[in-house]
């Protein structure tokens, strides 16, 4: 049983069906206080005793939201009732004018208008000064998109959906500071009363798509809807007050987002319906390596991060980035003697659970780091630092950089690292000497083809429950090595394009692999515009696409080597960053995706894990 | 003994002061000088080389120490060393 809004009083208008009502039992579901009001008493009293009949509290109130006075008086009874109203979601809304706006009744189009910004006026005035007083507080708007677009017939509800994006911003900017945040949610087409009403005469002649989409039975749940607004705590924050801390449960996934300019965090419920996020953490800095270290009882998250004047830095947080610890002087440096200076820290790598306080780290110049304080200092791994061929390791387009550290879970003597451009090396004596393993591995930009190292490797990821295999996506090229990378096998079959950047596998099946196909390295975008993650579940002998819920055309996406990741659950959720600012979703492997977030800065790094 | 003026960015490794006076000779004596009395802005202004950062600048007397002598520019008492963010960085 969720109680995250434990404590929470919730007002939600055009509560007694539909998209509010089941907002209510949402709400109610999270443990706020629930009140509904509505025109209609019975529908009211109805929807209030679905909450309650899940052990919830919730009362219902008979109101028009265009009256004033009516809404003020419904607020005091609320909070004398129930407590301070810290949650209003303006949802009452009507569609009574479909049709040309020379033809519809003037009556009911101005109707339309009242009740949803009217309503939302008295509302929001009748239970913002008392959120102001208290410092904390938050409006969600019911939008549409017909508040986004030009939607055809319907020009009242389009003007007053389109008055919610204004309100909207102008409210939270009003509020910034003062601990109020407001939000527009818009659902979509949901199969409500309000869209029934809208199968009428005048709708069926004016808008006949929404009967046949309808008919086949498209459109969300109201229930779709509300698990949205209920997690409408962090989402969106860029709309409002920069949100420092999330709470997160035992169980719940977090996912860490590194970008040029700083990083967000995502928590999302064990099912992966409902997220709430925060951020920015570190302002302004490149964020390349970052994720949660749940080892040895700690709640652990690390951070590479790098200001564009001070430079690079690890930096730890345990009570999941409400503060973070900066260890003055610096924590991963070159030692004296080898010329060298901490360009970028490119990945943070928990040991098993056998060493849970040793962490490696990847960086530019390309070297390996040990840290046995779980993160806090950290050692150059002289044996790699000192190997013969590190002379003759070249730049990629990156940098000169390690940026895959895989320690065997099964045996805490081996481990590989890629360095791109080096290849990969293997150690079997915990990172005392290194040998290079990319026998098959091509090398386009060389005049040997397929050397004994120098490959531009990409990411290299180890498949679940087979300790000896490998996935690896290169600078073109896919492969697969099932003898721990002694020898690597081409499996690039049906793809669009071998080049790219990440690899993920599968945290149990070893014939599962996902990666994320680039046109080419002259043009590192989604091929042909569209926006897909492809699957093997044959360890690469074929590759299927997947791309229900991303977009179809025109989305120039890129994903670089540590933008793509797995929480490891079952089924397992993925989720990817592109360098245009999206985060997407997946709760099932891949079958169908969302977008978590947009317009962050350009991602370059995604983890997720399970918080115990 | 040369004066050095923090940008309120690293002040708050310095215990909050937004001038410290160091000694030293020269403008790289000083910066290390000073990395060691304060780590936290030694480690922002120089590299894990000692070599100044390469979007920090730094200025002896209203002058850029790239158009004197770089780190070997002679500094001593009353002059006044300014430590600034480059217009660059990120």
């Amino acid at each position: 049983m969720s109680r995250r809004l434990e404590g929470q009083v919730a007002l939600v208008t055009g509560g007694g069906r539909g998209i509010g009502r089941a907002i209510g039992v949402a709400l109610g579901s999270a443990g706020a206080r629930v009140a509904l009001a509505a025109r209609s008493q019975d529908e009211v009293a109805e929807a209030a005793g679905a909450v309650e009949a899940e052990g919830k509290v919730a009362r219902g109130w008979t109101l028009d939201v265009t009256d004033l006075g009516a809404v003020a008086g419904v607020v005091e009874e609320v909070e004398a009732e129930l407590g301070p109203v810290t949650l209003l979601v303006n949802n009452a809304g009507t569609a009574h004018a479909p049709g040309p706006l020379w033809e519809v009744d003037p009556d009911d189009w101005w109707r339309d208008l009242e009740v949803h910004v009217r309503g939302a006026f008295n509302c929001c005035r009748a239970v913002l000064p008392g959120m102001v007083e208290r410092g904390g507080g938050r409006v969600v708007n019911i939008g549409s998109l017909a508040g986004a677009r030009d939607e055809t017939y319907i020009s009242g509800y389009a003007c007053a959906k389109t008055a919610y994006l204004r309100l909207t911003g102008t409210l939270a900017a009003e509020t910034a500071g003062l601990g109020v945040t407001v939000f527009c949610v818009s659902p979509g087409l949901v199969r409500t009363r309000m869209v029934e009403e809208l199968l009428g005469e005048a709708g069926r002649r004016w808008r006949p798509w929404i009967a046949a989409a309808a008919a086949c039975g498209s459109g969300r749940r109201p229930e779709d809807n509300a698990s949205t607004v209920s997690g409408c705590r962090g989402r969106l924050g860029r709309m409002s007050e920069r949100i420092d801390h999330i709470d997160v449960d035992s169980g719940d996934v977090l996912v860490a987002v590194g970008t040029m300019k700083g990083a967000w965090l995502f928590a999302g419920d064990p099912g992966r319906g409902e997220w709430r996020s925060s951020g920015p953490h570190f302002r302004g800095e490149q964020v390349y390596a970052i994720r949660f270290d749940g080892r040895g009882g700690r709640r652990r998250l690390l951070a590479g991060t790098e200001h564009g004047h001070w430079g690079p830095a690890v930096q730890w947080s345990d009570d999941l980035g409400r503060t973070w610890s900066d260890p003055p002087g610096g924590n991963v440096r070159f030692p004296e003697g080898t010329d060298a200076s901490l360009a970028r820290v490119w990945q943070l790598q928990p040991a098993g659970d056998d060493r849970p306080d040793t962490v490696w780290a990847g960086v530019e110049p390309a070297a390996l780091f040990r840290s046995d304080d779980a993160g806090e200092t950290f050692q150059l791994v002289e044996g790699l630092w000192n190997h013969p061929h590190r002379p003759r390791w070249e730049p990629g387009g990156g940098g000169l950089c390690l940026h895959t550290v895989l320690p065997d879970p099964a045996d805490p003597d081996r481990m590989w690292i890629a360095i791109s451009t080096g290849g990969v090396y293997r150690s079997e004596d915990g990172g005392d000497s290194w040998q290079p393993r990319n026998q098959g591995i091509r090398a386009v930009f060389l005049p040997d083809k397929y050397p004994e190292f120098g490959q531009c490797v990409h990411k290299v990821a180890p498949a679940g429950g087979r300790p000896d295999r490998l996935y690896l996506q290169n600078h073109w090229g896919l492969y697969r090595s099932d003898d721990a990378g002694d020898s690597w096998e081409d499996m690039a079959n049906g793809v669009p394009s071998d080049f790219g950047f990440p690899m993920v596998a599968h945290p149990r099946d070893p014939d599962t692999a996902w990666i994320i196909p680039l046109d080419s390295d002259q043009f590192r975008v989604a091929p042909d515009g569209q926006a897909r993650v492809y699957r093997t579940r044959d360890a690469g002998a074929a590759w299927e696409p997947l791309g229900d819920g991303l977009p179809e055309r025109d989305a120039w996406l890129t994903v670089l080597r540590d933008g793509f990741a797995s929480d490891g659950l079952d089924p397992a959720g993925l989720y990817f960053g592109t360098r245009t600012g999206e985060l997407f979703a997946s709760a099932d492997e891949g079958g169908h995706w969302r977008a978590l977030a947009e317009w962050l800065p350009p991602v370059v790094c995604v983890k997720a894990a399970v918080v115990r | 003994m040369p004066t050095v003026h923090l940008p309120a960015a690293l002040s708050g490794y310095a215990a909050g002061q937004r001038r410290v006076e160091v000694a030293g000779a020269t403008v790289g004596k000083v910066l290390a000088t000073l990395g060691q009395a304060h780590p936290g802005v030694g480690q922002r202004v120089l590299d894990d080389r000692g070599v100044l950062r390469r979007h920090v600048n730094v200025y002896v007397n209203g002058e850029s120490i790239r158009y004197l002598e770089g780190v070997e520019t002679p500094v001593g008492d009353g002059d006044e060393v300014w430590i600034l963010p480059a217009v660059s960085g990120g």
